[in-house]
């Protein structure tokens, strides 16, 4: 059971970090600020993704749980037993931050980017070199 | 186009190496047997009755590690979504609301079945906040289930009809504002209570230390409160719900709202 579980662990962990690679070569090579803005968002996602995979444990009888106790516990056996079969919480907590720090760039870039589309028509980045424009923003 | 096949290249290269260093036990052995020394203090502190000094009565220990482990941490990231949206207000400085320039949004049947996944939406956000410390949740997540709703509301229905519903991108700030001070008090009550008591207490504190007595309330009519962390979840979902609707409103804007702003805002 445990080597099928390390099989697929691998190969989704392989799968993120192709993932990267593909994103990056979106916001080096696209000349559109949207999806310049779009790649930037798949590579933050597939590190966030990887985080959390690295939190993921097997162990040696049962499925590995959530970072969430299903009751309260009774006795302090049924704190160990949970430790026994939790995942990693810790980064599941960063990932959340670094989703909601990512979010606030974003944001913000997208604001710049509507503007930009508003003041020249297109989002492609070639275009203040094509002809004479005013410059207010 | 030569460029492009260069960029492939390293870029290849570079998942490549990255997956040869996650292979060698760059990260350690993945996936590891045991969990890591810190992760098991947190997941065994988590909800603890009998070490009433580390625990946060949390039965979600993903959201005692954000607001109670490292809740100045998550305060400081608020203040940064707080500071980008501000980025975003002085980007599109000028902007003015206009009513009446039209919009009348999509068909009748979209619309009403639009109103009744909005009940809903607003149901999860809501549920999603008030259960953060006991089912996988929290306060961010709470909020930008909320934004969907004005973004949903945006597509359907037209801003025009947000307008007309009366959200003003002024009222959203408002509460935004109210929200983040709302979270700066509950971190620094723990102070105040200290002061008045003559002891000792931390910033963000929720639970009892060894040598402060002060705390949040635990339990709720035999229901886990976890203290701070069920305030900071709720604050939290007002804060980035107002935040995310404001922005979301912003760029729905129509060109003749976005006019005085593109010719340098200001007055």
């Amino acid at each position: 059971m445990n080597d099928l579980l390390s099989l697929a662990f691998t190969t989704a962990i392989t799968a993120f970090v192709i993932n990267i690679a593909i994103a990056s070569y979106g916001v080096f090579t696209k000349t559109s600020l949207l999806k310049k803005a779009i790649s930037i968002i798949i590579f933050s996602d597939s590190i966030s993704i990887l985080a959390i995979a690295i939190g993921f444990r097997t162990t040696e009888t049962q499925y590995p749980s959530p970072p969430v106790l299903g009751e309260k516990p009774r006795t302090p056996s049924d704190v160990e037993a949970f430790v026994e079969v939790s995942v990693d919480p810790l980064p599941q907590a960063f990932v959340i931050t670094a989703i909601v720090i990512g979010l606030a760039a974003i944001t913000l870039l997208l604001g710049l980017i509507i503007l930009y589309y508003r003041h020249f028509g297109t989002t492609d980045i070639r275009a203040p070199l094509d002809e004479e424009y005013e410059e207010v923003i | 186009m030569r460029k492009n096949i260069a960029v492939a290249v390293s870029l290849g290269t570079l998942a490549l190496t990255l997956g040869m260093v996650l292979h060698l036990g760059g990260l350690g052995v993945l996936p590891p047997r045991i969990l890591r020394n810190l992760a098991q203090v947190v997941a065994a502190n988590a909800y603890n009755p009998w070490n009433e000094t580390l625990t946060s009565y949390s039965l979600n220990a993903v959201a005692a590690a954000i607001w109670d482990y490292r809740g100045i941490d998550t305060i400081f990231e608020t203040a940064v979504l707080f500071a980008a949206v501000t980025g975003v207000t002085a980007l599109f400085r000028g902007t003015v609301e206009k009513v009446g320039l039209g919009g009348r949004g999509m068909l009748f049947t979209l619309k009403t079945s639009t109103k009744i996944a909005l009940l809903l939406i607003a149901l999860v956000s809501v549920s999603l906040a008030l259960h953060g410390h006991l089912t996988p949740g929290g306060g961010f997540q709470a909020g930008s289930v909320f934004a969907v709703i004005v973004a949903l509301s945006i597509t359907v229905f037209s801003i025009e009809a947000l307008y007309n519903a009366g959200l003003r991108t002024k009222s959203l700030m408002k509460a935004r504002l109210v929200a983040l001070a709302l979270i700066l008090f509950i971190a620094l009550l723990p102070l105040a209570a200290s002061l008045a008591i003559n002891g000792v207490a931390y910033i963000a504190q929720n639970q009892a230390k060894e040598d402060s007595a002060f705390a949040m309330p635990a339990a709720f009519l035999n229901t886990p409160l976890a203290g701070s962390v069920f305030i900071f979840n709720v604050l939290e979902l007002v804060a980035v719900a107002a935040s995310l609707s404001y922005v979301l409103i912003l760029f729905a804007m129509r060109k003749e709202e976005l006019e005085h702003a593109l010719k340098g805002g200001g007055k």
